[in-house]
C-alpha cells in the first residue's frame, strides 16, 4: 500500500496514479518491455489463477504463458505481448484458462506491458456494436446540444444499466455542473447540481484526459496489492484496474454509491465533461460493453465539440452584429448618444452583459442594471487612480475592490475600456454576480463519516463549504473576444470624439479668422466712412455759420448736421458689435453699485429729464468684462429713461437679487412698453419696433446688449406689455 | 494774435487738407499742405511750423511713425502735435506717440479750433 497519507488538506497532492494496488474485479501481470520478465503481479492472482503470486514474480513470460495454457488451448500472451510494443492503444484478447474465460487487455506504457485479466461473463456475447449504431442515430437525430445529452445520457443507462447516469460538464474554474441526467424514478434528481472543482482535482482531471474510462466496480470490495520485483512504484495511469484513491472511495461511499462508471467528453483535446454513473448495489460492467459506452462518448465528444463551436459562434456573431451596427451608425456620423443606444440597439449587447455605463465629454450614459452612480463613481475613482491599461477586465470585483462587495449582485464583475483617465470617462460593462444560478450539491446535513482513528474525511458537506466560497461575487469570465469587441468599440468612439474635437477645433479657427477679418473691415470701413463724414460735418457746420447764407439755408444744414450724428454713432456700435464676437471675456467681480451709478449720474445729465425718478435697489456683484457689462446697462437704461420720457412721473428700477446659483437684475420703466410679439425681434441687429414714434436710435444697441450677455453665458428676456411698461430681466450665472 | 504762427497739416485725404485749412486760415492761422507723409520732414525743415496737424492712418508713413520721428529729432521735438483720426484707438495710438493732443474725426470746427489756440497760446 502507499504510504501516502491523504486527507482533505493534500488531496490535490495524492499520488493517485501510483496507488500500490488495484481492484480486485481483476488480475494484473506486468512485464519488462526489454526482458519480457514478470516485474509485477497483483496478490488476487491466487483468487482467479490458484497461483501464487510469488511462484509468477521475476519468471520470464514464457514460463507463466506455459503455466497457464492447457494442451488444448495455447494462451499466446508473448505473441499478444510483441504485437502490443509495436502499438500505442490497447488491444483486447479472449483467453480460456482452464474453464474460465477472461477478457486480457494488453496495453504498453513506459517501460512495462500490462496484461489485466478480468472474468468474461457468459452473457457478454450481445453485438454491442450494432446495438450502438442503433443509438448513435437516434442520439443525433437532434439539433440541439441539451437534447443531444439527454438522449445520450438514457442510452448509455440502457446500455449498462446502472441507476443513474449523468453528464457532468466542467465549467471555466474547473468546478462541474450535472448538465443531463437518465435515473431511475425513485431516485432524487442531481440535474443542474454543481460541483466544486476539488470534487474532482487536477490530477484526477488529468487522468481522465489519458484514460477516458474508469470503473469502479465496487466501493467496498478490498483491493488487491501488487508484488514487485523493485522499489519503483508502477504507474497504473492506462490501467483499467487501478486502485481508486480512499478518498474518492470516501466520496462515493458519502453518496452511498456501490459502483460508479465514467467516460471522459473530450472538446478540442481538453476535458470537457464526464458521462458519470452510479450504481447504488455493486455491478460491473464487463469489457465489451465499456467498449460501446466509450464509442458513445466519443460519438458525444465530437457532437459537444461541433455544437458548442456553433453556440459561441451564434454568440459572438449575435454580439458583432451589435457592435457593426452601431459602428456603421457612428461612421456616417449620428450622434454618439443616438448611435450607442436607441430603441433597436444598445451598446450593453456589444458583450453578454446585464448593465452599461459610459461617459464621455462630459456626458453619461447608462442602460440595463448598473450599480449606483455613487457606487460607478467609487469603481471609476479605483480604476483612474490604480489601472493604467486601456482595457481591465475582471470577473471578481471584490478581490480588488473590497467595497464592490455592496453591489455584487449587480456587477461582480466588469469590463472596462478607458476613453480618458484624466477626465475619468469610460465605458464600464456589468455582470451580475454567478451564486444567483446555481443550486447546491452534496446534502449539508449529512453526517461526517469517521476513518478508523476516529478523523473525519471528505463529505459532501465540506464540498459545499468550499463550492460557496469559491463563487461568491463572482461572475462569468469575459471571454477574449469581448474583451476585443469592447477595446474595439472604445477606439472607434476615440476616433469620433478626436475627430469631432478637430473639427470643431478647425471650426473655432475659421471663426476666429471670420472674427478677425470682420472687425479689420469694421475698423477700416468705420474709419472710411468717417473721413468722409468729418468733411461733411464740417461744411454743414460752415454753412451754419455762413453770414451770406439766409435762415432756410441754415436750418438745411443743422439738419446735415443731425444726420451725421446720428451716422456717426451708428458706425461707432456697428463696429462695436463687430468687436464683441472675438472678445476673450476676462471675468472679473464687478462693483455695481458704482457701475450704476455712474450710469445714473450720466443717464441723468443726457437726458435732462426732470420728471425722472431713477432708483436703484440691491446692487448684488455680477462676475463678468466691466466695459462690456457697462455697455450692457447702459444701453437697457438708456432705453428704459428714452421710452419713459413722456410718462409723469417717468420711472426706471434697476434692482438685483441673487441666490446660491445666480445673479438676477432687472430693469424696469413704465413707458410704451414692447408688443409681446417683438419681444425676439428687439435683440436682432438693425431692428426697432417703435419706429413709428420719435425715439432715436440705431437698432444696434440691444443687438449688443445680447450678444455681451451671450459672450458672459448670462440670459436676457422681456417681460410687460405695451402701455404699462417694460422690465428686462438678466440673469448671470455664478461660476466657481 | 500778432505774429502769424503757421501751422502744417499732413493727411492722405485731400477733402480733410482743404477743409482743415480753410478753418484755420479763417481764424488767422498760416497753413502748410502735406498729402504725401513721406514729404511732411522737408515741409517741417522748409517752413519751420509752429503746430502741426497731423492724420494717423496714410498710405505712405503712417502717422504714429511720423510723430515717433519728429520726437526723436532734438531740432524739432518740441514742435506741439494735434493728432487727428476717425480710427477708435486713435487716441491711445496718439498718446503713446508722443502727441499734445488729440482730435477725433468728424469733429467740430470749434474743437478744432480750440485746441489750435491752446497749443499756439
Amino acid at each position: 500500500m502507499s504510504k501516502f497519507q491523504a486527507d482533505l488538506s493534500n488531496c490535490d497532492r495524492e499520488p493517485i496514479h501510483i496507488p500500490g494496488s488495484i481492484q480486485s474485479w481483476g488480475f494484473l501481470v506486468v512485464v519488462k518491455v526489454s526482458t519480457n520478465i514478470i516485474q509485477y503481479v497483483s496478490a488476487n492472482i491466487l483468487d482467479y489463477l490458484n497461483i501464487t503470486a510469488g511462484s509468477v514474480l521475476g519468471q520470464p513470460l514464457s514460463a507463466f504463458e506455459a503455466q497457464i495454457s492447457g494442451r488444448e488451448n495455447k494462451n499466446p500472451l508473448s505473441a499478444f505481448v510483441e504485437a502490443a510494443k509495436r502499438k500505442q492503444e490497447a488491444e483486447a484478447y479472449e483467453v480460456q484458462i482452464e474453464e474460465t474465460f477472461f477478457d486480457l487487455l494488453i496495453h504498453t506504457f513506459g517501460q512495462h506491458i500490462y496484461l489485466e485479466f478480468e472474468s468474461k461473463s457468459p452473457l457478454s456475447g450481445l453485438n454491442i456494436h450494432n446495438q450502438i449504431g442503433r443509438h448513435v442515430s437516434n442520439i443525433l437525430a437532434t439539433n440541439n446540444l441539451s437534447d443531444i445529452l439527454d438522449r445520450a445520457a438514457v442510452i448509455i443507462k440502457q446500455l449498462i444499466g446502472y441507476d443513474r447516469v449523468m453528464i457532468y460538464k466542467f465549467m471555466e474554474d474547473a468546478h462541474g455542473k450535472v448538465v443531463a441526467e437518465a435515473r431511475n424514478e425513485e431516485l432524487d434528481p442531481f440535474l443542474g447540481l454543481h460541483y466544486p472543482a476539488s470534487d474532482i482535482p487536477a490530477q484526477a482531471r488529468q487522468l481522465y484526459k489519458l484514460n477516458k474510462m474508469r470503473l469502479i466496480a465496487d466501493v467496498n470490495a478490498p483491493t488487491s496489492s501488487l508484488l514487485a520485483m523493485t522499489d519503483v512504484p508502477l504507474d497504473l495511469s492506462h490501467s483499467v484496474l487501478r486502485a481508486v484513491s480512499p478518498l474518492h472511495i470516501q466520496y462515493l461511499k458519502n453518496m452511498e454509491v456501490a459502483s460508479s462508471f465514467s467516460v471522459s467528453l473530450m472538446c478540442k483535446g481538453e476535458l470537457w465533461g464526464l458521462i458519470s454513473c452510479h450504481h447504488y448495489t455493486p455491478k460491473f460492467i464487463n469489457h465489451r460493453l465499456r467498449e460501446g459506452a466509450r464509442l458513445l462518448g466519443q460519438i458525444i465528444s465530437s457532437s459537444i465539440e461541433f455544437k458548442e463551436e456553433e453556440m459561441v459562434n451564434a454568440e459572438q456573431k449575435k454580439h458583432k452584429a451589435v457592435f457593426e451596427k452601431i459602428i456603421s451608425e457612428l461612421r456616417t456620423g449620428t450622434d454618439i448618444k443616438d448611435a450607442v443606444l436607441n430603441p433597436s440597439v444598445s451598446f450593453k449587447d456589444i458583450v453578454k452583459a446585464e448593465g452599461v455605463f459610459m461617459r464621455y465629454e462630459g456626458r453619461t450614459l447608462k442602460d440595463g442594471r448598473t450599480p449606483s452612480e455613487e457606487q460607478i463613481e467609487s469603481i471609476i475613482q479605483w480604476l483612474s487612480e490604480t489601472k493604467e491599461a486601456s482595457v481591465f477586465q475582471t470577473n471578481k470585483l471584490v478581490d480588488l475592490l473590497p467595497a464592490a462587495k455592496e453591489f455584487a449582485a449587480v456587477a461582480s464583475g466588469i469590463l472596462a475600456c478607458t476613453i480618458s483617465r484624466e477626465l475619468r470617462e469610460y465605458i464600464i460593462w456589468f455582470r451580475p454576480e454567478y451564486m444567483q444560478s446555481i443550486t447546491w450539491a452534496g446534502n449539508p446535513e449529512k453526517p461526517v463519516e469517521l476513518d478508523e482513528k476516529g478523523e473525519q474525511r471528505i463529505s459532501p458537506r465540506k464540498s459545499f463549504e468550499n463550492f460557496r466560497t469559491i463563487v461568491e461575487n463572482t461572475a462569468e469570465r469575459w471571454k477574449a473576444y469581448e474583451q476585443h469587441l469592447a477595446e474595439r468599440f472604445k477606439e472607434e468612439l476615440l476616433y469620433i470624439i478626436n475627430k469631432k474635437a478637430s473639427e470643431i477645433r478647425a471650426l473655432n479657427e475659421k471663426l476666429k479668422e471670420a472674427y478677425d477679418e470682420l472687425e479689420t473691415f469694421s475698423s477700416t470701413i468705420s474709419h472710411d466712412l468717417k473721413t468722409p463724414l468729418a468733411v461733411i460735418k464740417s461744411y454743414a457746420q460752415l454753412l451754419e455759420r455762413n453770414k451770406t447764407l439766409d435762415d432756410q439755408g441754415k436750418q438745411f444744414a443743422a439738419r446735415i448736421s443731425v444726420g451725421i450724428q446720428r451716422m456717426n454713432t451708428l458706425i461707432a456700435e456697428v463696429l462695436d458689435y463687430s468687436k464683441i464676437g472675438r472678445a476673450e471675456i476676462n471675468f472679473q467681480p464687478i462693483d455695481m453699485a458704482s457701475l450704476l451709478s455712474t450710469i445714473k449720474n450720466e443717464v441723468g445729465t443726457a437726458f435732462n429729464n426732470p420728471n425722472l425718478v431713477f432708483s436703484i435697489g440691491n446692487t448684488p456683484p455680477v462676475s463678468g468684462d466691466q466695459t462690456m457689462i457697462y455697455q450692457v446697462f447702459l444701453n437697457l437704461i438708456s432705453n428704459a429713461v428714452k421710452y419713459s420720457h413722456l410718462s409723469v412721473p417717468s420711472i426706471v428700477t434697476v434692482e438685483g437679487s441673487e441666490n446660491e446659483f445666480e445673479v438676477v437684475y432687472k430693469v424696469e420703466d413704465n413707458g410704451i412698453g414692447i408688443d409681446p410679439k417683438h419681444y425676439n425681434k428687439v435683440f436682432e441687429l438693425f431692428k426697432r419696433v417703435n419706429v413709428q414714434s420719435d425715439y432715436e436710435g440705431t437698432g444696434v444697441g440691444l443687438a449688443i446688449v445680447k450678444r455681451i450677455l451671450e459672450k458672459h453665458k448670462a440670459t436676457i428676456w422681456i417681460e410687460g406689455r405695451p402701455g404699462i411698461g417694460s422690465i428686462f430681466w438678466i440673469k448671470f450665472r455664478k461660476f466657481e | 494774435m500778432n505774429n502769424t504762427k503757421t501751422i502744417l497739416i499732413c493727411d492722405d485725404d485731400e477733402g480733410i487738407l482743404d477743409l482743415v485749412s480753410i478753418i484755420l486760415e479763417e481764424s488767422g492761422f498760416q497753413t502748410v499742405r502735406v498729402q504725401n507723409s513721406f514729404e511732411v520732414f522737408n515741409q517741417i525743415a522748409k517752413e519751420n511750423p509752429d503746430l502741426i496737424f497731423l492724420d494717423l492712418w496714410m498710405p505712405q508713413l503712417p502717422g504714429d511713425q511720423v510723430l515717433k520721428t519728429i520726437r526723436e529729432d532734438a531740432a524739432i521735438s518740441d514742435i506741439p502735435v494735434v493728432v487727428m483720426s476717425a480710427s477708435r484707438d486713435g487716441a491711445q495710438i496718439a498718446r503713446e506717440a508722443g502727441a499734445n493732443d488729440f482730435l477725433a474725426k468728424p469733429f467740430d470746427i470749434d474743437e478744432l479750433v480750440n485746441k489750435a489756440n491752446i497749443l499756439l497760446s
